[in-house]
């Protein structure tokens, strides 16, 4: 090989990997330039073409172009959205403008990289031909989960409530009206009904876990369980109310509460007990009435109540989670998500939202099986919470690295409340020192 | 080519040397000989760009601290010491080694008795098909099966009901899911290693057996002193193959393990696993930087297996 030859190849080499690296990063041609009208808005949606919510999506697309001749460039990314938007961010350029995902997560990724822009303006622009602005329809709970510093970052269209007790109304109608408020009178309604009546997939972590999580909550209040969960050494799990928490959380396995095969099933199986009235509550979210539909028994009649407190006096949370419009920093198209959010919390569209999801908007209509869900969630006496008390945003990993695996062994009666304690307090502490 | 062995080194008018040029070597041998250059250089180009590149770029990325997006940030070796001051770490690499030899003594012991068996057996090629099906179907698909099977009240246990055991084993349940989790790698791997090893036995002369026989040796003689040796070399090939597969396992045990949105249980996780949730957290911001490291590091495994299971299984060539 001459010495021209071996540059030659050399130069090949390395400007193929260039184009290979830098590939990600070209622009996509906006037309978003200095002082070019820019009429596109590029959009990676969180939905996956075909789902409920994508075809209302569509719909709003449709509209949003005939009205303003803004274009909508769609990609139907789907749940595995953050991994693929990560990369298209190196760019000072980003190839993407508006992304919707779910606010905790974007106040945990695209907000703590400074990837995220304010769209706080939004929240003053009025809501296309209903004369009043997007923060007067919003519910100000759902809202909150977005901002973050005191600035908007996500906004919400969709709700979800996390963890509430869910039934079969058609089977126990009386429990609408008297529903348990404390942990005590839920307690003796899971011994009325039976040894086995509590469906749990408990090798899906959050799914055990949450017990804990909302009877640590309740014990300690909004934000209780997110002040211990930053607490360097740990002790301030070593808190009564913690340990009084985790008292009450092994009572269920204790006592038999939980159908059989809860802590050794693949997911669904229990839920699916739960659908054929093989169990009678089941702890879940709001996503739950969607997910057993193919295969629930004829007739069911999806209803829930909120968590109850552990003590009186305690509160009920309700975790709530939102997944919301975000606006990608230093992209061109940046004024059109703007705009594109305003409209598409527009009633018509929250109403659809409302057939298949919790909407954001509190006037909206929702769909029999999540009456009770927006009934909660106006519910002055029930308390708003984030999900896991805002410890996935604000300490990303220690609830997958710390404290889920120890609630879980704690729930499904594989692990004595003191000890659960004591693993939890000297685990974050390591943890802890672990991540300098 | 024994021309090359009598190279002569040319020099110009300044005495600085030439090309070599093979004696007796004409213009177009010389032209033909340098053309696979020419051959070899868009492959090598595409090589470099996918593959060495990006791994000279893990590399470094394994000693930055990086989001994936904004600036890297040089923290040295700092993700390699917190990686292996993590409980969570050890206890991956220990699911691993778990998977690599633990499932490998399984798959290998199962395919040599099944080579055993099958050998002559009549329908073979029939039965050879059905054991290596379960190759084919995608983990997904396994993943749901696996769950049908071993779930509380799943054909496994129902099975074990019948047969008279009131209290069948929680195969899923936090003691035993890992060792069910390495009974279905073992499940999906024994088809392809058998018809592997099923393919080198079929093509050991048939006298070698006809002397054993008139010798007087049982069947497993035969498979020790006959099959087993004539095959080596390919034992010693797939043993690489597995080494540096299971180590990269993935998809199984996140199928098998987890829900939409969730990771599984840090107490199965494996280093892919490992890598992985750095990389893509549930929450929070991605950790390039401790991925890379991690990614490094099978790297490093993956170069130490192959040359061990090289040299362990290392022999003399046999020709047949």
């Amino acid at each position: 090989m001459t010495h021209t030859t071996r540059v030659l190849a050399s130069v090949g080499v390395f400007a193929t990997a260039a184009l290979v690296i830098t590939g990600c990063s070209t622009d996509a041609g906006n037309g978003g330039g200095d002082g070019e009208k820019n009429d596109t808005l590029r959009y990676m949606s969180y939905w996956t073409e075909g789902e409920p919510t994508s075809d209302i999506m569509k719909e709003a697309f449709d509209a949003f172009t005939e009205e303003t001749g803004i274009k909508v460039d769609v990609t139907w990314q789907g749940r595995d959205l953050p991994n693929v938007l990560t990369p298209l961010l190196t760019s000072s350029n980003p190839t993407v403008d508006m992304v919707d995902f779910g606010c905790a997560g974007v106040g945990s990724s695209l907000v703590a990289t400074g990837k995220a822009a304010d769209v706080s303006s939004v929240l003053g622009e009025e809501v296309p031909g209903e004369g009043k602005t997007v923060e007067e329809t919003l519910s100000a709970d759902a809202l909150a989960t977005g901002q973050f510093d005191g600035a908007t970052y996500c906004l919400p269209f969709e709700m979800t409530s996390n963890f509430d007790i869910w039934y079969n109304a058609a089977e126990h109608p009386d429990w609408a009206d008297g529903a348990p408020t404390t942990w005590s009178e839920f307690m003796d309604l899971v011994g009325e009904t039976g040894k086995g009546s509590v469906a749990l997939d408990g090798t899906i972590q959050p799914y055990a876990s949450a017990w804990y999580i909302n009877l640590a909550v309740s014990a300690t209040g909004k934000g209780g369980l997110l002040e211990a969960a930053q607490d360097e050494t740990g002790k301030a799990f070593e808190a009564p109310e913690f340990l009084a928490a985790a008292e009450a959380a092994a009572e269920l396995a204790g006592t038999g509460a939980f159908a059989d095969g809860f802590a050794a099933s693949k997911f669904p199986a229990i839920q699916q007990k739960w659908a054929n009235n093989d169990a009678a509550l089941i702890l879940n979210g709001s996503w739950l009435p969607a997910e057993v539909a193919p295969y629930a028994a004829e007739g069911f009649e999806y209803s829930s109540f909120p968590f109850p407190a552990l003590e009186k006096g305690d509160i009920q949370p309700m975790q709530i989670d939102t997944i919301g419009f975000s606006a990608i920093e230093g992209a061109a198209g940046v004024d059109n998500a703007k705009k594109f959010m305003a409209f598409f919390l527009q009633k018509g569209y929250q109403d659809e939202i409302g057939q298949i999801a919790v909407p954001a908007r509190t006037d909206a209509t929702v769909v029999d099986s999540l009456a009770s869900v927006q009934a909660a969630l106006a519910n002055p006496d029930v308390v708003k919470v984030a999900a896991n008390d805002g410890t996935g945003a604000a300490v990303p990993a220690w609830g997958q690295e710390v404290f889920d695996p120890l609630a879980q062994k704690l729930v499904l009666g594989e692990l004595a409340p003191k000890d659960f304690i004591s693993q939890l307090v000297q685990k974050q502490k390591e943890w802890y020192e672990l991540q300098g | 080519m024994s021309a090359t062995a009598t190279l002569v080194t040319p020099t110009d008018a300044k005495g600085r040397p030439q090309r070599k040029i093979a004696p007796g070597e004409s213009a177009f041998d010389r032209t033909r000989r340098r053309s696979y250059r020419l051959f070899v250089a868009p492959a090598l180009i595409v090589f470099a760009a996918v593959l060495v590149v990006p791994t000279l770029f893990s590399i470094y990325t394994s000693f930055t601290q990086w989001a994936g997006t904004g600036p890297m940030e040089f923290v040295g070796f700092d993700n390699y010491v917190r990686m292996f001051r993590n409980p969570i770490f050890i206890s991956s690499m220990w699911n691993t080694f778990l998977i690599v030899v633990g499932v490998g003594i399984i798959v290998y012991a199962i395919a040599f008795a099944l080579t055993l068996v099958l050998q002559n057996t009549f329908g073979r090629k029939a039965i050879r098909s059905i054991i290596f099906f379960p190759t084919l179907i995608p983990g997904i698909v396994i993943s749901v099966l696996w769950g049908f099977l071993f779930n509380p009240d799943g054909l496994v246990n129902s099975f074990l009901k019948t047969l008279g055991i009131a209290e069948p084993p929680a195969w899923l349940g936090s003691q035993l899911i890992f060792p069910t989790i390495m009974l279905g790698l073992a499940w999906l791997s024994v088809g392809t290693y058998t018809v592997i090893l099923l393919a080198a036995a079929d093509r050991i002369p048939k006298e070698y057996y006809e002397v054993a026989d008139l010798a007087g040796a049982s069947a497993f003689q035969r498979f020790r002193y006959v099959t087993l040796p004539l095959m080596w070399d390919l034992v010693s090939v797939t043993a690489v193959l597995w080494c540096v597969g299971a180590l990269k396992t993935f998809e199984f045990l996140l199928l098998f393990s987890s829900s939409a949105g969730t990771l599984p249980s840090t107490d199965i996780w494996n280093i892919a696993i490992y890598s992985y949730a750095q990389a893509f957290p549930t929450n929070g911001i991605a950790k390039f930087g401790a991925a890379a490291a991690c990614g490094v590091v099978m790297l490093l495994l993956a170069l130490a297996l192959t040359i061990l299971a090289r040299r362990v299984m290392r022999s003399d060539d046999i020709e047949y």
